[in-house]
């Protein structure tokens, strides 16, 4: 396993090198786990590829189960896909021309072969290092049995979709030519007809709007008339691959070596750039790490959210639930370091690819709205994923390839005015609603947190108790739901006290960002984790769940107004935390304990009777294991090391950045005097370490660039 | 077709092509390989392929096809093309899953009931069903060749001849007119070997085996019903060891869920009473529940239901619902608790606390004297 390589429409592709042969090779895991449907669907997409021996089509070599995970070999193609290839800029007509026949090709090919691809675009366009266009993704093509049947499966990319197979009349191979001319469109403009227009929007309109028509006298007539040709509407006007095979625009295309030009100009273009993004993330670090890893819950975020999430969004919902279980096996699989490598990829080239796979989170709003989206979609699509009660909202805010609709549950639809709560976060709207509600419940709590910190009852911090949750289902055991359900009237009332308290202390600025990221990943699922308990658990306790979501609207309102200020809440919160003297004592106990085994043993024992269960050390440490796990495994590349030296080598580091701390915005000195050593011990042990793993994950990755 | 026909090859006639190819498939077994003949059988499978599937743009003509399929059943073709799919070039394979699967279909145009290639294949040569379930032991036969069966199955006769042959290689098949349907199998025939096909090879193979294991079972319910009652013992040993048990999480997932499909057919009423009867299939049931993949939860409680809901519980399944009680009606209201949206689900799993609430303190015998309804096999 080398590096990451993208995202296709089931899962993750990484690059490897076959031992065996020394050959380079393509593997795409698929998560089995996460597919509800049937894993039919997966053995077709193999089944169907295994079964295309073209040099146009990417070639399958073999596929295999790991556990759940399904490992699919396929050729290496290193030019990327044309969609890559757009980045840099818009392809010439010559260029288009050759990919056009080379895609051509592969569509006559497949239609002989009695396949459809259904999907075809920039995206799925694969280019290898020589410059040969092969076609790629296979996940929602088709096998038909019969040579002149027809297809009614609603499949594909909004963007892209022929006008029959969105009216779902029944279509055939012409389906694929529609989508090539606007894939066509797609490589001269950069972005496919619409694109700027909502895909539920863009479906209605196909079949409804004339078809999309080149124009322009900058465009020669033979591609406007190739274009006008694959784009007519009657499918049955349309013309075959072959007989498009001879269209003059085609005729005359030139060799595939001329592609090459383009594999350069894009690796020109990305060393640039990562010249640039580099220095600038760099500077970010520092501040960046801290609040993630206080969430304690970065390993979530930052592997399975974002880098794992499927573009097909009904999917998403599943996803969520399952990362915790995953994170364990895959530190072990080694698989880790690969993944984080895409994720620090893409946070260096927020581009149009970080469209496909939804947006990162941990993205600032600014550097992503290079696209034609608005960063506020991004941030909504980015928000939704999170959502266990959004379903259908999101559908088609990315352009990703659809498969199926999905049964929406009653009740989500009736919760789905909650998640659009928060999405309002992002437009400007209703950002007038309720700066006074966050006052009011500051206020009427403000006694509450006194009485809270004083009685050792949990000042429950979110994040943490998102990793209890996570940890309660690694462990497969099972949460216990009154424990959770007892802080569901003591969580929410102090978080609003502090923000009083420490909004005043701190003007220094905070990226916008990471409130944002904050808020959608440690905040609202935890949050939202209530609300779904009191719905489901407790026959609804109408009360208690508005209260919650008004406390989430706050949240939002609060980061939208200042984002600063959030931050501030949750460093305060922490303090408090490891001030406590109970606390503490607990948080010095579990430190002191050094096999990583032992201590989520007895975590977990523990677990089950303390009601601080939330906030509580024994989920620090367990994270902390799973940190240095995964620095272990980072690092064994670059640096070799004993492993049983981690843990020491954790605290010295711990300690020797002590200082590096003081110097980072937005901190407060007490955080750091000797009453809360354990707990800004543990935290600071993270943020280390983090950086240390992003460090050598930069350095990797550079050296890596340059092979790729 | 004009270009089929074209300039210097002179109009080759369909029966030709049969010919030539019943004649390279001969030499196809021959040592060593010639590539020469694999080129020619390619091209001539292409060409048998363009005869009966047409082209996009030229439909196929059915005098042709009717020619084809009757001097394909004349000279037996189909039997050396069956046994010789792994032999075949890659794209030959392919030629062969869709001259088969237009030659099973092909009905003559005056439109007389069944499909000639079906009762060829059903009375005269179940071999070539034999020799295609037998496409599973070579990783180069064994997709084309499910696939072909799976349209096969769709007959309840050749369902029949797979889950009743009990030939050798070599051997006869099976006639199905002379089956005895209350005889209990030697299990060695050829279905059992499916168990062994879905539990080895590569991923693609087993999950393909598992398919057409799959439709075996469900398409012909009446049928598989008198089956499974027969061989019910044998049948679900192996099931719950080799298949549910497996070390693969796709056959382990798979063949949960087809075994809660299978009970709760009512086509397999006397299957199912008889399942849900054993303790020892509630005690796997259970553990399923307690798998660390939550799939293989989610689908294990699907079979789980099953006991729970049978009004007719068995002592030894009474006294182990009784016996976990409050493990359960601890365990369940948590159980997959973010599968949210799945409201049949949640529906379900609270009948089923309920259910566990009402439970005796004791097993009770609650159920009627005769055991008439239980399956044959399990009584016995």
């Amino acid at each position: 396993m080398l590096e990451e390589l993208g995202s296709g429409s089931f899962g993750t592709v990484y690059k490897a090198i076959e031992k065996a042969t020394g050959e380079i090779v393509a593997v795409k895991h698929i998560d089995l786990e996460s597919t509800d449907e049937d894993l039919q669907e997966v053995q077709a997409e193999i089944s169907l590829l295994s079964t295309c021996a073209s040099p146009f089509v990417t070639q399958y070599k073999a596929s295999f189960l790991r556990g759940y995970k399904l490992w699919i070999v396929m050729e290496y193609l290193g030019g990327g896909s044309c969609q890559d290839l757009l980045k840099p800029g818009v392809f010439s007509e010559a260029h288009i021309a050759i990919v056009c026949q080379q895609i051509l090709l592969g569509l006559q090919y497949l239609h002989q072969e009695g396949k459809l691809h259904r999907d075809i675009k920039a995206a799925n366009i694969l280019l290898a290092q020589s410059g040969k266009v092969k076609l790629a993704d296979f996940g929602v093509a088709a096998q038909l049995v019969n040579i002149r049947s027809l297809r009614n499966t609603f499949v594909g990319t909004p963007f892209w979709m022929a006008p029959e197979v969105i009216q779902q009349s029944g279509y055939d191979f012409k389906a694929d030519i529609w989508s090539l001319g606007i894939t066509a469109m797609e490589l001269i403009h950069g972005e496919p007809p619409n694109a700027g227009k909502h895909p539920m929007k863009v479906l209605m309109e196909i079949p409804k709007m004339p078809a999309p028509r080149l124009e322009g006298s900058q465009y020669s007539k033979d591609f406007k008339d190739f274009v006008a040709k694959c784009l007519v509407k009657d499918a049955d006007q349309r013309p075959s691959a072959k007989e498009l095979l001879k269209h003059k625009f085609i005729r005359n295309a030139g060799r595939t070596e001329a592609l090459q030009e383009l594999i350069l100009r894009r690796q020109e273009w990305e060393a640039g750039l990562e010249k640039k993004e580099a220095l600038k993330y760099y500077a970010e670090t520092l501040r960046n790490v801290r609040l993630p890893i206080q969430g304690g819950e970065e390993d979530d975020a930052w592997v399975f959210d974002t880098v794992k999430a499927l573009p097909t969004l009904h999917h998403t919902q599943k996803r969520r639930k399952l990362t915790t279980t995953e994170i364990g096996d895959e530190v072990k699989a080694g698989n880790y370091k690969g993944e984080t490598m895409k994720e620090m990829k893409r946070t260096q080239h927020p581009q149009p690819s970080t469209m496909k796979r939804l947006s990162s989170p941990l993205l600032p709003p600014s550097s992503s709205s290079s696209v034609n989206r608005t960063s506020t979609k991004k941030r909504i699509s980015s928000g939704q994923q999170k959502q266990p009660l959004s379903v259908n909202m999101s559908f088609g805010n990315s352009p990703s390839t659809i498969r199926q609709f999905r049964r929406v549950s009653p009740a989500a639809i009736e919760n789905d005015d909650y998640p659009k709560d928060k999405d309002s976060v992002a437009t400007p709207s209703s950002s007038s609603l309720s700066p006074s509600k966050v006052r009011n419940t500051a206020q009427s709590t403000a006694s509450s947190l006194s009485i809270a910190g004083s009685e050792n009852v949990s000042l429950p911090l979110p994040p943490a108790r998102h990793t209890s949750r996570m940890h309660s289902q690694s462990n497969g055991s099972t949460p216990d739901t009154s424990m959770t359900k007892n802080t569901v009237t003591t969580s929410s009332p102090p978080q609003p006290p502090s923000i009083t308290a420490s909004r005043s202390t701190s003007p220094v600025p905070v990226p916008l960002g990471l409130a944002h990221y904050l808020r959608i990943h440690a905040i609202n699922p935890s949050i939202q984790e209530i609300f779904t308990r009191t719905t489901t658990a407790t026959s609804g306790d109408s009360n208690k769940q508005a209260v919650l979501s008004r406390l989430m609207e706050a949240f939002s309102e609060l980061e939208s107004v200042d984002p600063e200020a959030l931050l501030q809440v949750f460093s305060g919160i922490v303090r408090r935390v490891g001030r406590d003297e109970r606390l503490r004592d607990l948080l010095e106990n579990e430190t002191g304990r050094t096999s990583p085994q032992k201590v989520s043993a007895s975590g977990a024992g523990a677990g089950a009777k303390l009601v601080l269960a939330q906030n509580n050390p024994h989920l620090k440490s367990h994270h902390r294991r799973r940190q240095s796990a995964i620095v272990t495994k980072g690092r064994e590349g670059k640096v070799t090391r004993g492993e049983n030296e981690e843990e020491k080598e954790e605290k010295e580091r711990g300690n020797d950045l002590e200082q590096m701390k003081d110097l980072r915005p937005g901190r407060e000195e007490e955080s750091e005097n000797g009453n809360t050593k354990g707990m800004e011990h543990v935290t600071l042990l993270g943020d280390v370490l983090f950086e240390r793993w992003c460090e050598g994950l930069r350095a990797r990755w550079s050296g890596n660039s340059g092979v790729v | 077709m004009a270009f089929l026909f074209g300039a210097n090859r002179r109009q080759k006639q369909p029966t030709d092509i049969a010919r030539s190819i019943k004649d390279l498939l001969r030499r196809l077994w021959n040592e060593p390989p010639s590539p020469k003949v694999d080129e020619e059988l390619g091209r001539q499978m292409a060409q048998m392929k363009l005869i009966v599937q047409g082209t996009p743009e030229v439909e196929c003509s059915p005098e042709q096809v009717q020619q084809l399929v009757q001097c394909i059943i004349q000279e037996d073709i189909l039997f050396d093309l069956a046994r010789s799919i792994r032999k075949l070039p890659f794209e030959a394979r392919k030629d062969a899953q869709i001259i088969f699967a237009h030659i099973l279909r092909w009905k003559p145009a005056n439109g007389r009931s069944s499909e000639p290639a079906i009762s060829y294949l059903v009375s005269k040569r179940p071999e070539i069903i034999v020799e295609l379930c037998r496409g599973y032991e070579y990783p180069e036969s064994a997709l084309p060749c499910g696939t072909i069966l799976r349209q096969a199955i769709m007959q309840d006769s050749i369902t029949a001849i797979i889950l009743y042959d009990e030939s050798k290689p070599g051997e006869r098949a099976v006639q199905i007119s002379e089956v005895d349907v209350r005889r209990q199998e030697s299990c060695q025939g050829l279905f059992w070997n499916f168990f062994n096909w879905i539990n080895k090879g590569s991923f693609e193979v087993s999950a393909d085996a598992f398919n057409t294991f799959r439709d075996i079972l469900t398409r012909h319910k009446t049928m598989v019903a008198q089956y499974l009652s027969t061989n019910f013992e044998e049948f679900f040993s192996r099931y719950n060891t080799l298949l549910i048990q497996s070390d693969s999480y796709v056959t382990k997932r798979q063949s949960i869920k087809l075994l809660g499909e299978i009970l709760l057919d009512r086509a397999n009423y006397n299957v199912m009473t008889a399942y849900v009867d054993r303790g020892a299939h509630l005690k796997l049931c259970m553990n399923l529940l307690k798998d660390d993949r939550k799939m293989v939860q989610y689908e294990g409680f699907h079979v789980f239901k099953v006991f729970v809901a049978n009004p007719n519980k068995s002592t030894a399944v009474q006294r182990i619902l009784i016996n976990n009680r409050d493990r359960l009606l601890k365990f369940l209201p948590k159980f997959l608790e973010d599968r949210t949206d799945d409201d049949q689900f949640t529906d379900e799993k609270s009948f089923l606390v309920r259910q566990i609430e009402l439970l005796p303190a004791e097993p009770a015998d609650s159920r009627p004297q005769a055991v008439g309804g239980v399956g044959v096999g399990a009584v016995a």
